[in-house]
């Protein structure tokens, strides 16, 4: 054992996703050869982010103002909202600067071997939000998967009371992919979900 | 030794960024823990083999002493997807492949056990919904025998005596049903239900005669069913899928079987 200290740094940082412990072993080692102001600052920074981040009480995205900047942006179309899993999905969505509408993060999928009912997850939010704004077109992007896909149908049965479009995002052949290695489940969706040329 | 055989996966687990860890059951090799590295990935050449609720051809690295295999190859044979693209539906397979995670060992080979959760993944995907308890209850029951512990339902456990139809237990302990005289020991239950789960027992899906699901109270095989297992099963297994597709089912009105039997 090297200290007492470095070995509770190892065992917190091993806690993270991803993070081996020969990984976790190396960040601390790393740590240690920093200035104590540049660890200082790290420390600071991951309180802040603890304590000033919170999750949006209109969408569910992270924010540190509220509503968050997705929500309170006027200029983004207000009559459409993208149904999430994760909030990593809303990172990548916004990544491609093509969606201008709103989200809703669902904070999961519907896992039946997991536990995780429609109750678990933000859908009763989501359909205030449609009783009481502006919606008009529902897009469902939930992963694909039997989790994903049995979101998507559990709302899209909820969404039936309501006057909006519902629509789901494409499924099918990553780009880059070689079709002839595709299998049958991906190949069919995508046959699904062709459209006019 | 590079190994092949056919196998149902039962659930995944995230092990990394871009890997996760499967659970199969494979007719050869029995259950499995199979690490798919990459399988995370958009591009994954594992693509959808590795989904739930999918009988596939799998590929993998056996070494003995280990925990987890190296999952090599997938390719799909039957994905089931009129299961998948049923939220119903979708929870009774669930049940399905959970119990059969519950019920075995790793690497303790069951052919008899992976063919009828085939024929239960398929009928769930073909039966009326009104009756798509039935291949839960089927799966549960006829697994429960290829396992060794099947439940015995054509006469009384005690003495042997023919079931009567006017005062009908099961006892859990004992491990069957119990006739008139020996029914005070055991929980009281009617007896077109103990007909048609001891029904189920002796046929494959096309030979279960629908028809005397006329009477059965839904509510009734489940607490026979939970009860033997909570006895026969390490009392650990505590069920989410089971319990998901139960309150699904009794969230729905109120299935007076005789009423839809027709339509089956």
């Amino acid at each position: 054992m090297a200290s007492e200290a470095i070995e509770k740094l190892i065992a917190a940082l091993n806690r993270l996703p991803g993070i081996g412990a020969k990984t976790a072993r190396r960040l601390a080692l790393e740590m240690l050869t920093w200035d104590t102001d540049e660890v200082r600052e790290l420390a600071d920074l991951m309180v802040d982010v603890k304590t000033r981040v919170r999750r949006c009480s209109i969408c569910f995205n992270l924010t540190e103002v509220e509503p968050c900047s997705v929500c309170s942006d006027m200029r983004r179309d207000r009559s459409s909202v993208m149904v999430i899993d994760f909030i990593g999905d809303l990172l990548a969505f916004e990544r491609t600067g093509l969606y201008r509408g709103l989200y809703h993060v669902l904070d999961g999928r519907i896992s039946p071997l997991d536990g995780i009912g429609p109750e678990d997850l933000n859908i009763s939010q989501l359909l205030h939000r449609l009783r009481h704004g502006e919606i008009r077109e529902v897009i469902l992007a939930n992963g694909p998967t039997v989790e994903g896909d049995a979101t998507a149908q559990y709302l899209s049965q909820c969404l039936t009371p309501f006057e909006v479009s519902v629509t789901q995002i494409a499924r099918g052949l990553p780009v880059g992919s070689d079709l002839a290695l595709a299998d049958q489940v991906t190949l069919s969706r995508a046959l699904e979900g062709r459209r006019e040329y | 030794m590079i190994c092949h055989t056919d196998g149902l996966v039962l659930r995944g687990f995230r092990m990394s960024e871009s890997s996760k860890v499967v659970v199969l059951f494979s007719r050869d090799y029995g259950k499995l823990r199979l690490v798919a590295k990459g399988a995370r990935r958009p591009k994954s050449k594992f693509g959808a083999s590795l989904e739930p609720m999918t009988w596939g051809r799998y590929v993998f690295y056996r070494q003995d002493n280990r925990e987890l295999q190296i999952l090599s190859e997938g390719d799909i044979a039957h994905a089931f997807e009129p299961v998948k693209q049923h939220y119903g539906r979708m929870a009774a397979g669930s049940a399905i492949c959970e119990f059969l995670d519950h019920i075995t060992e790793d690497e303790d080979r069951n052919p008899l056990l992976f063919s009828i959760a085939l024929e239960a993944m398929r009928w769930v995907g073909s039966i009326a919904e009104i009756a798509l308890d039935v291949p839960v209850w089927y799966f549960q029951i006829r697994a429960a025998g290829a396992v060794g512990y099947r439940p015995h339902m054509s006469g009384c456990v005690q003495c042997g005596a023919r079931l009567q139809r006017h005062r009908l237990g099961f006892s859990p302990g004992l491990g069957g049903t119990l006739c008139d005289k020996h029914a005070g020991v055991g929980m009281r239950v009617q007896f077109e239900t103990v007909n048609f789960m001891a029904h189920l027992q002796v046929g494959r899906p096309d030979r279960i005669d629908l028809s005397l699901l006329r009477g059965v109270n839904r509510a009734e095989v489940t607490r026979i069913l939970r009860a033997f297992f909570d006895q026969h099963i390490e009392s650990r297994y505590r069920p989410k899928a089971l319990d998901f597709f139960e309150r699904l089912r009794a969230a729905e009105p109120a299935l007076p079987y005789g009423a839809g039997i027709q339509d089956l």
